[in-house]
Order: C-alpha cells, then sequence, then structure tokens
C-alpha cells in the first residue's frame, strides 16, 4: 500500500522564480547606478552602460550551464527542471551581485563557473557557494593590483553620505546591494514567502547592529554607526545570502543559532575588513550550520 | 499548538452538496477476516443480518461463494452476497424506552453490538467532530445537513447519561449552511457548546482537533458526527446503519460526486453506473489527497473506513535533492522531524509534510 503523493505546485523553480523577482529592482537599480548613470556622465563607454547587466546575466547563465552539463555528464534529459533543479542559477545572479562593478568580467566568468562546478559535485561539509565565490573573486581582484568597490563615479568625488543617501542606494558597494529602499522591499516580499527563513536576516542584522552600535559608542563615531550598518552589502549579504536554503540551518532553534554566528563573526571580520565581514561570516557560519542542527535535534530530543 | 495550513481548493474537484444515492448494489463483499463462515452457499441472509462478528449484511440476498477484493488497499477474501433488492430485515419492534431514561450502562449495552463498547467513553469531554479530515471531503457537513436534529440529540443523550463536564461540537465556520444549521438548534441544546474553526488543514484529525480544543490535557471522548450517527441509529431507531457517503472526486471522473452508497458494495460498480472515468491509466487514493494512500486497482469495496475515493492522472513525480528549507518540521502539525528517526510513532499521517516539500522528496 503505498501512500498518497499529493503535491503542492510550487516547487525549487518557484522558489528560483520568486528569489530572481526580488532581485529584478536591485539589477535594474545596479543597471542604473552602475551603467546608465555613468554611461550619460561620459565616463563609461557603451561596453560600460551594459556592463552591470552582463554581470547578472552571465552570472545566471554559468548556473545554468552548471545543471545542463552537470546532468549532461549523468546522461540525463535535459528540461527546465533540471536547469532550475537547484539554486545556480540564482547563486550565479547572487555573486554577480556582490561582487564590485570593476571585477574583471573574464575573472568572475571563469571562477564562477568553476567552483560552481566543483561545489555541484562536492560540498560536504556544506559551505555557503555565494560567499565562498565571492570571497575567492574578491581576493583575487585585490591580488591583481588596486581593488575597489566604487564606481568610477564615486571615485572621482568625495561625499558625505547622509542615512538617506544609503537609503537612495548612494554609497558604494557590490554592484546590486546598495540601494538599502529597495532591498527593504525585497525583504518584505519575500518574508511573505512560505520557503523564505525570515530569521535569518532579522536575527543576524539585530546582532550585527547591536555590536556595531556598540563599536561606535566605544569609538565615539556616531555617524559611522550608520556607515558600517548600511556600506559593504552587508544587509544584502543578511538578506539574500545568509538565507541559502541549502546551507543554512532549518530548525526553528538552529535558525536563530545560525543567525546569531553569522552576526557575530560579521562584526569579528568587520574589525579586521569591513568590505568581505558579511561574506566571511556567512561562511563560517555555513559550515556551522549541520551540527548547529544536529545538535538542537539531539538536544530537543533528550528532553 | 499545531501548525495549520490553507489549502486552496481546485475547484473542479469539489464535489457540490447534493447527494446522490446508489442503494442498490448487485452484489456486495464482505471481508471474511480470520472469521470462521458458517453460512453455506445460496443461504438467504436478511439485511442486518450480523455475519461475523460486528459485521452486518447490508442487503438481503442469497450467499453465493467468496472472492479477492481490496480492503484497506490489502487483498482480502470476502464473502460475496447477491443483492435481491428486498430490503428484507428481521421485523423489530421500536424501542418503547425514552430513550433519555435510559442510563450509562444501558446505553452501552445497546451500542456495544455496533462497536462503542466503555472504553470509548473515558473522558470528562465529549468532542464531537464535524470536521472533514481532508480536503474534498464533504461527509461530515452533509450528514450535519441532512441530520442536525438527531445529532444533537444524541449528542445530548450522551451527555446526560455520561455526565461530562462539557460536550463540545466543532465545525467549520465556512460551512454556512452547518453553522446557521446547528446555530439554530442551540437554544434547544444548551449543554452543546459549539465551536466554529478555520478551514485549515488537518484540523479534522483526531489529535489534531484534540490539541486546538482541550488544552489542559484531560482525557476527551471523541467521535465524529457519523459515529453519532450509527449510535443514533441504534439508540432510537434499534437499526444497524448499513450506508455512508462517499466522495468521488478526481480530474479523471467527468464531476465530483458524493454518493450514498451501501456498506460493503464495489466502488467499480458504484463508478461505473454513476461517474465517467475517462482514462485508464489512473491512480486511485482512498481518503484524502494528502493523507490518504493509493491503491493499484478499482476493486475495492467500501467499508466503514472509507470516506473519499479519489481518481487522477498517474503522474511521477521527479525527486530532488532536499534544498534544506526545513518546511516538512515547521508546518508539521505534531511537531516532529519527518527527516529524522526520532518520534515517528507521533505522526498522524496527515501527509503535510510531503503536500509543502518544494524538492518533492516522498517523506511519509
Amino acid at each position: 500500500m503505498k501512500t498518497s503523493n499529493y503535491r503542492k505546485k510550487a516547487n525549487i523553480n518557484t522558489i528560483n522564480y520568486y528569489y530572481i523577482l526580488a532581485l529584478i529592482p536591485l539589477i535594474i537599480f545596479g543597471f542604473y547606478k552602475n551603467g546608465i548613470k555613468l554611461y550619460f556622465m561620459d565616463l563609461v563607454s557603451i561596453y560600460g552602460l551594459f556592463k552591470p547587466l552582463i554581470f547578472s546575466l552571465g552570472g545566471f547563465l554559468i548556473g545554468c550551464l552548471v545543471n545542463i552539463i552537470y546532468n549532461k555528464m549523468k546522461h540525463k534529459k535535459i528540461n527546465k527542471n533540471i536547469i532550475f533543479e537547484d539554486f545556480y542559477p540564482v547563486y550565479g545572479v547572487l555573486i554577480a551581485s556582490v561582487i564590485s562593478i570593476n571585477t574583471n568580467i573574464y575573472l568572475f566568468l571563469s571562477v564562477s563557473f568553476l567552483l560552481l562546478y566543483i561545489t555541484k559535485y562536492f560540498n560536504k561539509p556544506k559551505l555557503n557557494v555565494v560567499a565562498l565565490i565571492s570571497l575567492v573573486i574578491i581576493l583575487l581582484m585585490n591580488i591583481s593590483g588596486n581593488f575597489t568597490f566604487s564606481n568610477i563615479y564615486e571615485l572621482s568625488n568625495d561625499f558625505h553620505l547622509d542615512p538617506m543617501d544609503y537609503l537612495l542606494g548612494r554609497g558604494s558597494g557590490g554592484i546590486n546591494t546598495t540601494c538599502s529602499g529597495l532591498l527593504i522591499i525585497s525583504l518584505c516580499f519575500l518574508t511573505n514567502k512560505y520557503f523564505y527563513k525570515k530569521e535569518i536576516p532579522l536575527y543576524s542584522s539585530v546582532v550585527f547592529i547591536i555590536l556595531i552600535t556598540i563599536l561606535g559608542l566605544v569609538q565615539k563615531d556616531l555617524p559611522g554607526i550608520m556607515d558600517n550598518i548600511f556600506a559593504y552589502g552587508t544587509l544584502f549579504s543578511f538578506i539574500f545570502i545568509a538565507s541559502d536554503s541549502l546551507t543554512s540551518s532549518y530548525t526553528e532553534a538552529g535558525k536563530i543559532i545560525y543567525s546569531l554566528i553569522v552576526g557575530l563573526f560579521t562584526f569579528l571580520f568587520f574589525l579586521i575588513e569591513p568590505t568581505l565581514a558579511a561574506l566571511g561570516g556567512i561562511l563560517v557560519a555555513s559550515l556551522l550550520s549541520e551540527i548547529i542542527d544536529f545538535l538542537v535535534i539531539k538536544f530537543k530530543n533528550a528532553f | 499548538m499545531a501548525t495549520l495550513i490553507k489549502i486552496e481548493p481546485e475547484t473542479k474537484l469539489i464535489a457540490d452538496d447534493n447527494i446522490v444515492d446508489y442503494l442498490v448494489p448487485e452484489y456486495i463483499y464482505i471481508p471474511i477476516g480470520d472469521n470462521e463462515i458458517k453460512l453455506t452457499k445460496n443461504q438467504y441472509i436478511l439485511k442486518e443480518e450480523e455475519i461475523f462478528d460486528r459485521v452486518y449484511s447490508s442487503v438481503s440476498g442469497n450467499v453465493i461463494g467468496i472472492t479477492k477484493m481490496l480492503i484497506d488497499g490489502n487483498d482480502t477474501s470476502c464473502l460475496v452476497i447477491e443483492n435481491d433488492y428486498c430490503e428484507n430485515v428481521e421485523s423489530i419492534k421500536g424501542n418503547k424506552k425514552n430513550i433519555r431514561t435510559l442510563k450509562k450502562s444501558g446505553i452501552i449495552d445497546l451500542i456495544k453490538k455496533i462497536g462503542f463498547d466503555e472504553k470509548y467513553f473515558k473522558g470528562k469531554t465529549l468532542l464531537i467532530s464535524g470536521i472533514d479530515q481532508s480536503i474534498y471531503e464533504n461527509n461530515y457537513k452533509l450528514l450535519i445537513n441532512m441530520h442536525v436534529d438527531e445529532i444533537l440529540d444524541t449528542i445530548d443523550i450522551l451527555y446526560e447519561a455520561f455526565k461530562y463536564k462539557k460536550c463540545i461540537l466543532a465545525i467549520k465556520n465556512s460551512n454556512n449552511e452547518n453553522v446557521t444549521n446547528v446555530m439554530s438548534h442551540q437554544g434547544v441544546y444548551p449543554n452543546i457548546e459549539v465551536m466554529l474553526l478555520s478551514d485549515l488543514y488537518p484540523l479534522g484529525h483526531k489529535d489534531v482537533l484534540i490539541d486546538k480544543i482541550v488544552t489542559n490535557n484531560e482525557e476527551v471522548t471523541y467521535f465524529t458526527v457519523e459515529d453519532i450517527l450509527i449510535i443514533y441509529n441504534k439508540l432510537k431507531r434499534q437499526k444497524i446503519t448499513t450506508e455512508k457517503i462517499v466522495t468521488f472526486s478526481g480530474d479523471l471522473l467527468d464531476m465530483a460526486k458524493n454518493i450514498k452508497v451501501k456498506l460493503y458494495s464495489s466502488i467499480k460498480e458504484i463508478i461505473s453506473n454513476n461517474l465517467n472515468l475517462s482514462a485508464d491509466n489512473y491512480q486511485i487514493i482512498i481518503n484524502g489527497l494528502l493523507g490518504g494512500y493509493e491503491v493499484d486497482s478499482l476493486d475495492l469495496v467500501v467499508t466503514n473506513d472509507i470516506r473519499s475515493i479519489f481518481i487522477k492522472k498517474a503522474e511521477n513525480i521527479a525527486e530532488n535533492k532536499c534544498i534544506n528549507c526545513g518546511l516538512c518540521m515547521k508546518m508539521c502539525p505534531v511537531k516532529i522531524n519527518p527527516r529524522s528517526k526520532f518520534n515517528q510513532d507521533k505522526c498522524i499521517k496527515c501527509g503535510v509534510c510531503n503536500y509543502i516539500c518544494p524538492a518533492k522528496i516522498n517523506l511519509k
């Protein structure tokens, strides 16, 4: 006697679709800020105009390509379900979003493809793929020379930003990560979706903000608090990368512990290198997520 | 408190509130189980005659032999009785006693022959569920609409005879007709507390409903409105219930219907006489799309445990790797982890984990 196999229509494709939908406003803003605006200021060429979109689209296609090649190697029939069998296309877009507009496109495409493909085969213990690949790309760019997150316009001006500027995305950061106002809208959209682990961005942001505020108070740098919270793509990383379904905790208590670790390690890394802090914090927490869930379940069953 | 989910039903699969009668099966198939057969071929059987312990014939007619049929998903030997369509019953004088004067032991004496003995009545709260157990099922809703007087009267009798502290009838607030019918009788039965609950799944499951309604962990006497009508028939009319409503639905049937059928009649016969089945390659799901079970053939027999039959297109759902979303655990009404081996004995087999899983993993 088999059990009934009636399913909700939503599947992994649907989750991918909602993530892309949440990212679209940010991608459009990234295109405006790092492409259109610079092009009309005569700061970039036509290639520079479309560069932000090429990154996002390239990331998406790399994610799809990895799934196609992986399944071809396993002699599976390629269809829409195979391409979106996991979150790799979204991972590609997320990697493209957190890196700098100054990143070499070939480096981005080749490293993303290579590491996505490798992690598709071997990802034990589960590491947050987006954080890992973004860190590798940023580190490689750092090694290759004077690397910065500011675009050509931001480099040529000295800005003093207030909170409203961060809400409107005037700060420097990853290609699609700077507009905090749109980030909050995307968060509200995702929070209403049944699959989204909303506790993770919430708790990790709270921990990080508390620690940053304490640091600001100790250093008597009150204006710097806002800067530290909104800059460096930290909120974007908490909303989109830390909440990655595959590499974050799934138990209720586990999600809270995981978020606390993300917030804490982001703060600790922030003291060393602010631009890499959130990615580093997420990478460490993802390494611990399986053990967190294991311990939570064991503890729960012990009582 | 259990997590409950709202399931948006597909309109095509919802049966309307009409009931179609199909009370003339050609044959009935009574499961033999471990019972010893004392009947002979061609022996005449009366309707409501006890064939085995607490198993009664739903038609009158002759025994014609033994055959294999599916009972609860398993191949089982059944005694076949050919219906003579006469509905001959042993003449019973109606119960002349005023049922309201019966004490606890008197009631138990009367209804233990239909399977309700003393152990059913333990508890200080009497909880009656009028909430159908799965989506697309209408059985309890229709029973309340048709027999509201009988149901409320019987609940009141049980409440007084067994001296319960509290008596609750739970119905869905979305069933307007149920709500109107029950509320219009509330003045006559002040002891019965009517609880209106949202249309959420799996509220119709016994454990979930008890968890939702009874907060102080006290023991509860639980019945469904169908049980109450069976008790009513025995107490008031000295009759054995030999009919029941079964919901037939599914995308391969021309329409969804509630059909009143004889117990032990063949599902195949009911479908061929009442519905159009439009394909040969189908899946048959018994007792709800979410928590039900699948059987391979339509050689099924209506038993007391069958509430609904769904016939849908056969489909192979490809399983993906687990994406660690934790939805199965978050949505589980009894808060167990379907992925872990711990506490699986607490599972109520409601199917929510399976339904919700985005990776389409078979978790049950």
